[in-house]
């Protein structure tokens, strides 16, 4: 609960940061927090997004790999959180249609978590994918 | 589907499932071959539900996939309707396990009823659906259901089957022999008595609804379907024996007239005039409404009619209207509506004056209702686009901000303001009360975006509360508000508006439109009166301009784009100008094809509007040939080097410049030009006079942005720039540059002309004496034919009505508002600086 709470408080400050488009400001605490051991994948997600996010090509290209890398990642991704956080880079890459996979991984591993069913609906309704949610 | 597999025992799930699959079925976007497959698993799973049903009506329901909850019913209806199962329906909705008075339809019978009709009219079996209705019909309960009755009207007008139909008639006598009388089966009467089926009623709405958005003028023949019918076969003497009962049980109710008037319009005039002798017998304020409502109705507009003929017939019922308005403010219930009518027929006067002055005292007369009835809403919605036609825009502002609209009416009615608002009235004084026109606009864009939120939480309770019978209709809504014209339009005017106000940092581009998509129109014209054909086509000319559409919106995310270049690229934001740039050639590619057909603008743009564009297209042309470093462009005219384009642009300026200079000579000599309107001997700004300025000043913007950007890259010299830029040089853009600063002057020294007009000595006095209609006995320096109360000789009557309804210094505080309206749109145009040019 702990870990949680302190990823939470690293976490934060980046996802202003991005929102407020301080790139720069992003980078350094992704950085930082990264040099400090924070593994949790929410982190690592707020990771991927922030490099995606950049302008330049190189810090750009390294977020597509993060990010790819952690869609495919075998134990797949679980928290919601961290999914959302998947989507938007997903999205900043022009794939979106590669979210539905998060939950469709998340969910072989999680097989009876309502809450995450739950969240997928909602987010292929928001999404107007009926495909998705015919999925769910 | 996960969720079903991991939790069999919920049994919402297994409907979810079907309700996706219905879903996918319905999407456009998904692949037909998709779509078929998916429509027919729904399908195929709702049947089954229907089946263990089937098996298993009496017991309880122990099955899962069973349908147990009229939701369900409608889900059903919904998908074996849309896959082109109708008779399955009908099967179980009739006599079969889901009929109303089965267990599962006995809870709400209502719904069940709905889905029965739907589906008997969508399986066009018009026999068995008259047979069903004669026999719900026949029960005391649904005597009064309208459904039934438009379904039974439209079933009788298709069915062959003469016994059915003989049988169907001794129904509607019966059922009309009932007292007090059945308003539906009224309804039914009278059209079948006016030989009219449901289908040919519809297609004249549909003409009605087409002629209205097709912006035709008065003048033009309008198709009349209702007058194409053969009259002959009217009964006329059984048509207006109904008519009386009709309007004898509902005179007072304010629905009558409208039930009525199509009936009413096919009486011939002996017919005619006996309804009208029986309906001026009838006393109290409302009978007598509702006889005005026919008698305006009913005044001869024939184009062989002399014009002075129906000028004393609309005055005299004008007289007439505002005289039991004014009686009923004393002795309840109160007639406003009389105003409103009494508006309408001053608005259909014919005069030579180019219809400005009676437009004004039209808008006296609903704005003395207005202080009085200020919840009236259709008037103030009259009122708030007659203001905006003769230039009170901030008298508009603040009307509309009276109609209190939310939601997506910000859409159905936002429109009828807001319209060409960055070109009428972009500036804001900030005076309480007012609207600011950014904030209106910038409403209209996010109330939308708003409702997408709303759309999807209905979805998601309708889920989780088993309701499926709107969620597909809440699907649907939310495509239609993506695909809204009237959000592009507003999305539009927020950025032209935004350009205007210093200061501004909107760092996005406009999307060309995806051309693929038709865009959904939403706009409502309905909330304006019509108690006649001819007055939506009239009031129609008092609108600004021709109502945008696609070719309106494509045209000015061209110009959006081209602005958002020259800014973003001054400013060295490359990214935004990049894609800017990559819109521009794609608009540049798409219009100089061969096939495109410019004329689809003309429709719908104004002439400054279409002038604008043509400067666009000149501008576009520039950009690539000193990006690219080429010679020269292809043009309509053949190859275009930038010397040309600049050569064009000089053109363009001073001609626009001499005109207005011509004008401005001519005011020294004391002529005025004829496209200045007049109202009571003085100049107004009219809408049109607002948007010329505004829309020019707009394009002396974008000009001063180009030439900027084009004296930068000249400067910057680089690979083939002699070659590009040719005989152009820096003094040639910067007597370019002198043009629109001389221009933009022209333009603040007519809108000052104009101003010295509205603000002389005795401006007040002359729209006091015009509003309380005295006859100008004095000849100004344009005749005393000018005043249209002298081209009218509407008497003394008129001005002692008037007198009566008004007194002076009511009149003088409205005209002085209409005074500050008009000079506070002048303000604007002064406030307007073209910002590049400095």
């Amino acid at each position: 609960m702990s870990d949680q709470s302190v990823s939470e408080r690293r976490i934060r400050p980046i996802q202003e940061a991005i929102a407020g488009g301080n790139w720069k400001q992003a980078l350094q605490l992704c950085d930082k927090w990264s040099k400090k051991g924070e593994r949790s994948d929410k982190f690592l997600a707020v990771k991927a997004l922030a490099f995606v996010s950049q302008p330049d090509k190189s810090h750009h290209d390294r977020g597509r790999q993060e990010a790819l890398d952690l869609c495919k990642r075998t134990p797949p991704i679980t928290e919601p959180e961290a999914i959302y956080q998947l989507q938007s880079a997903l999205r900043s890459l022009s794939l979106q249609e590669e979210s539905p996979k998060l939950w469709e991984r998340a969910l072989t591993a999680k097989k009876d978590d309502k809450d995450l069913y739950t969240r997928w609906l909602n987010q292929a309704i928001a999404d107007n994918n009926w495909r998705s949610a015919q999925k769910v | 589907m996960g969720m079903r597999n991991a939790f069999p025992k919920e049994r919402q799930y297994e409907f979810w499932n079907i309700l996706m699959c219905f879903l996918i079925h319905k999407q456009e976007a998904v692949p037909q071959k998709d779509r078929m497959l998916f429509g027919t698993l729904a399908y195929r799973m709702m049947s089954k539900a229907a089946e263990g049903i089937a098996k298993d009506e009496e017991q309880t329901l122990l099955s899962a996939k069973t349908i147990s909850e009229p939701e369900e019913i409608a889900l059903l209806s919904q998908i074996f309707n849309s896959t082109g199962h109708v008779e399955d329906t009908l099967k179980l909705l009739q006599d079969g396990p889901l009929r109303i008075d089965s267990r599962v339809g006995r809870k709400d019978p209502q719904l069940v009823l709905s889905l029965l009709l739907e589906s008997l009219e969508a399986s066009e079996k018009w026999d068995e659906a008259l047979t069903m209705c004669q026999e719900l019909l026949a029960k005391p309960a649904y005597k009064s259901d309208d459904r039934i009755w438009g379904l039974w009207l439209k079933a009788r007008s298709k069915s062959a089957d003469q016994g059915l139909k003989a049988a169907s008639d001794d129904t509607l006598s019966s059922v009309c022999g009932v007292k007090p009388i059945v308003r539906p089966a009224y309804l039914a009467k009278l059209r079948i008595q006016r030989n009219q089926d449901v289908d040919a009623e519809a297609s004249i709405q549909a003409q009605r609804d087409r002629d209205q958005n097709s912006n035709l003028s008065e003048g033009k023949e309008k198709s009349d379907l209702l007058h194409s019918q053969p009259e002959a076969e009217i009964d006329q003497d059984a048509l207006l024996q109904t008519c009386k009962e009709y309007s004898k049980a509902f005179l007072e109710k304010a629905f009558c007239f409208d039930d009525l008037k199509d009936s009413l319009r096919r009486l011939d005039k002996a017919h005619h005039n006996e309804f009208m002798r029986v309906a001026e017998q009838k006393q109290g304020n409302l009978a007598q409404l509702f006889t005005l409502k026919v008698l305006y109705s009913s005044i001869s507009f024939g184009s062989r009619r002399p014009k002075d003929e129906r000028n004393q017939e609309l005055l005299a019922f004008a007289s007439r209207a505002l005289k039991l308005y004014q009686r009923s403010l004393s002795e309840a219930p109160s007639c406003p509506e009389a105003a409103l009518l009494a508006a309408l027929a001053i608005l259909h006067l014919h005069t030579q004056d180019s219809q400005h002055q009676q437009i004004l005292v039209a808008i006296t007369l609903l704005e003395l209702t207005r202080s009085k009835f200020e919840d009236y809403y259709i008037l103030t919605v009259l009122l708030v686009q007659l203001q905006s036609h003769l230039g009170l825009l901030s008298l508009a502002m603040k009307n509309y901000t009276k109609l209190s609209v939310k939601n997506m009416q910000w859409e159905t009615v936002g429109h009828l303001l807001l319209t060409r608002i960055s070109t009428l009235h972009p500036a804001f004084d900030g005076a309480v009360g007012d609207l600011d026109p950014f904030l209106a606009v910038e409403t209209s864009v996010t109330v939308l975006e708003n409702a997408d939120n709303a759309l999807i939480r209905g979805i998601r309770e309708g889920l989780r509360f088993n309701s499926y019978s709107n969620i597909y209709n809440s699907v649907r809504m939310r495509s239609n508000i993506e695909q809204s014209l009237n959000k592009q339009i507003s999305a539009i005017e927020e950025r032209k508006l935004l350009r205007w106000r210093a200061g501004s940092d909107d760092d996005s581009v406009l999307p060309p439109l995806d051309l693929s998509e038709p865009l959904v129109d939403k706009r409502d014209f309905s909330y304006l009166p019509s108690y006649r054909q001819e007055d939506r086509g009239m009031i129609e000319q008092y609108s600004c301009g021709a109502p945008p559409k696609e070719a309106w919106v494509d045209a000015m995310t061209f110009f959006d784009n081209l602005a958002t270049y020259l800014k973003q690229d001054l400013a060295s934001h490359a990214l935004l100008a990049a894609a800017a740039y990559d819109n521009l050639g794609r608009f540049h590619q798409r219009y100089s094809t061969k096939t495109f057909d410019r004329t689809i603008f003309e429709a719908e743009m104004t002439g400054v509007e279409l002038s604008a564009l043509g400067l666009a297209f000149s501008l576009a042309r520039a950009i690539p040939l000193i990006n690219e470093a080429q010679t020269t462009i292809q043009s309509p005219g053949g190859q275009q080097s930038v010397a040309d384009i600049l050569t064009e642009l000089s053109s363009f300026l001073n001609s626009n410049l001499n005109s207005r200079r011509t004008d401005d000579e001519s005011r020294r000599k004391g002529k005025t030009a004829s496209s200045h309107p007049k109202i009571a001997g003085i100049y107004i700004p009219w809408w049109k006079e607002l948007h010329v300025n505004f829309s020019q000043l707009e394009q002396l913007n974008l000009i001063s942005s180009f030439l900027t950007w084009t004296s930068k890259r000249l400067q910057k010299g680089g690979k083939n720039s002699k070659a590009v830029f040719g005989t152009v040089t820096k003094a040639t853009i910067s007597s370019l540059q002198s043009l629109v600063t001389e221009l933009e002057a022209q333009i603040h020294a007519d809108a000052r002309w104009m101003k010295s007009q509205i603000n002389e000595p005795g401006v007040l006095g002359k729209l006091v004496d015009f509003g309380m209609a005295r006859q100008q006995m004095d000849s100004d320096s344009d005749g005393k034919d000018a005043w249209i109360w002298n081209e009218l000789d509407a008497g003394e009557e008129w001005e002692t009505l008037m007198e009566s309804l008004c007194d002076e210094a009511t009149m003088e505080t409205i005209c002085g508002r209409y005074r500050e309206s008009w000079d506070d749109a002048l303000n604007g145009i002064l406030a307007t600086k073209v910002r590049g040019a400095r």
